[in-house]
């Protein structure tokens, strides 16, 4: 594997480093390619997602937090100087066999530190159960880009804080992020500092092979850069599929909680999806058990409650009976 | 209707002078559950060999490549609500509906044996 070893220079905006990868990706010769980056403070968005819905902008704005989107799918990461990129440039099109040779390649190097980084099938890697690596993946014709956070240290309050808690979740048609159980290196006992850390990775994955990017590949880069910024890709608000749920409803119920519900419907009155969030307490599958079922019902009293009356709510919602369940929908 | 195929694997089925543009069998396994098909807005003008919309699935996001020029007729809304259906039936699912401007195009365009022949190289 190529290391793409940049000049020294301070931590750019993070998609000077996703122009990096596509820049490698589009313009250098079939081969195996990686780096490890930092940046300062960054919400990353994944390629679909709704940010308006998805981020606290203004929280971000206000505490100076960079907030860009990536070519790539999935959900939203907050990366910071404690956190390192790591980007994997190869070419293929097989998509898992690249994924799975990725994370296997970097639990391998951390169990040579002595942590013992298991790979999942969801690509990410988990040190006891706990993430402390995610990745995500962008196709180029014959390309493949595989890039992750690999948490050196982090503070767990700070994703929470800039993720969206609200209901405003309930109404995005995008990509949605998933809060996970973190670990992170230092947490893991790591023996080495951050700086040690990045020249250990480098050094075990490439082992001294190296291409430097010169002054004419960074101004390549910066081309591709600019494609990042411009309010199209980075859609902050996106309007056209900002559209309210055909219904949405709050509710209250004693002893279980307060319901936020948005249903959409399908021109015939039949509920295309249901979407339940507030503060009770989930013992069950609530997809799968509660409101995929509802899923083609007609969007009326008694046909609602002869479709619960085939469900066991309080199964799934903790004191919910089907009564109240009627109520929270229509 | 004849099909059409590019090296990126999206397909073209060709009906007179409209196409129905989407991603084949092959590429949706790869994909893997699709969460969201990114697609241009009816009007637009889509150019051969150039990017018009992404696809992403629970691994990975892709960009979309159309096989020909033309414009957009209708983009398939029912991808907007239910993106797996590219999963189910990825023929039937087809992304864009456009008008084929140059019906020469189709030509620099693998046909269905010479794509199942390309399969076998990857």
């Amino acid at each position: 594997m190529i290391h793409l070893a940049l000049p020294p220079m301070a931590s750019r905006r993070l998609p000077f480093y996703l122009a990096m990868e596509e820049w490698a990706a589009r313009t250098l010769p079939p081969g195996e390619y990686f780096f490890s980056w930092r940046v300062k403070p960054t919400v990353i968005c994944g390629r679909n997602q709704e940010m308006d819905k998805e981020i606290d902008l203004e929280y971000c704005r206000r505490e100076g937090i960079d907030i860009v989107r990536r070519r790539s799918g999935g959900g939203a990461v907050y990366a910071d100087m404690e956190n390192f990129m790591f980007s994997y440039i190869t070419s293929g099109n097989e998509i898992q066999s690249v994924f799975s040779h990725y994370t296997v390649m970097i639990s391998e190097m951390l169990r040579a530190l002595g942590i013992g980084a298991e790979p999942t099938g969801r690509n990410d890697i988990l040190i006891n159960g706990q993430k402390v690596a995610g990745n995500a993946f962008y196709h180029l014709p014959g390309r493949c880009i595989v890039h992750g956070t690999m948490l050196y240290d982090f503070d767990p309050s700070t994703l929470q804080r800039v993720l969206t808690p609200s209901r405003a979740k309930l109404e995005s048609k995008g990509v949605k992020s998933a809060p996970q159980r973190v670990t992170s290196l230092k947490a893991q006992g790591i023996g080495l500092s951050p700086e040690e850390f990045g020249r250990f990775a480098v050094e075990y994955l490439c082992q001294g092979n190296e291409r430097t990017v010169g002054p004419d590949d960074i101004a390549e880069i910066e081309a591709i850069e600019k494609k990042y910024y411009e309010p199209d890709f980075l859609r902050e608000h996106r309007q056209e599929s900002g559209k309210e749920p055909d219904i949405l409803r709050h509710s209250f119920v004693d002893g279980v909680g307060e319901f936020d519900t948005a249903v959409n419907l399908k021109p015939d009155n039949t509920i295309a999806g249901v979407g339940l969030w507030g503060d009770f307490f989930v013992i069950g599958d609530i997809n799968a058990d509660l409101l995929q079922p509802l899923e083609g019902v007609s969007y009326g009293r008694s046909e609602l409650a002869k479709a619960i009356d085939a469900l066991e709510p309080s199964a799934v919602i903790k004191g919910l009976t089907k009564p109240e369940l009627l109520n929270i929908l229509i | 209707m004849e099909i059409y195929y590019l090296p990126t694997h999206e397909y073209i089925k060709v009906d007179g002078n409209i196409g129905y543009i989407g991603v084949s069998e092959y590429a949706a396994s790869q994909l893997g559950a699709v969460t969201y098909v990114d697609m241009p807005e009816e009007g637009d003008e889509l150019e051969a060999g150039e990017e018009f919309g992404a696809i992403e699935s629970r691994k990975a996001a892709s960009d979309l490549y159309s096989p020909v020029s033309g414009e957009v007729l209708e983009v398939n809304e029912e991808l907007a609500d239910d993106p797996k259906l590219v999963n189910n039936a990825p023929l039937d699912a087809w992304i864009v509906k456009v008008k084929i401007a140059d019906s020469a195009e189709l030509e620099g365009l693998m046909n269905q044996e010479a794509y199942d022949k390309y399969l076998t190289t990857l």
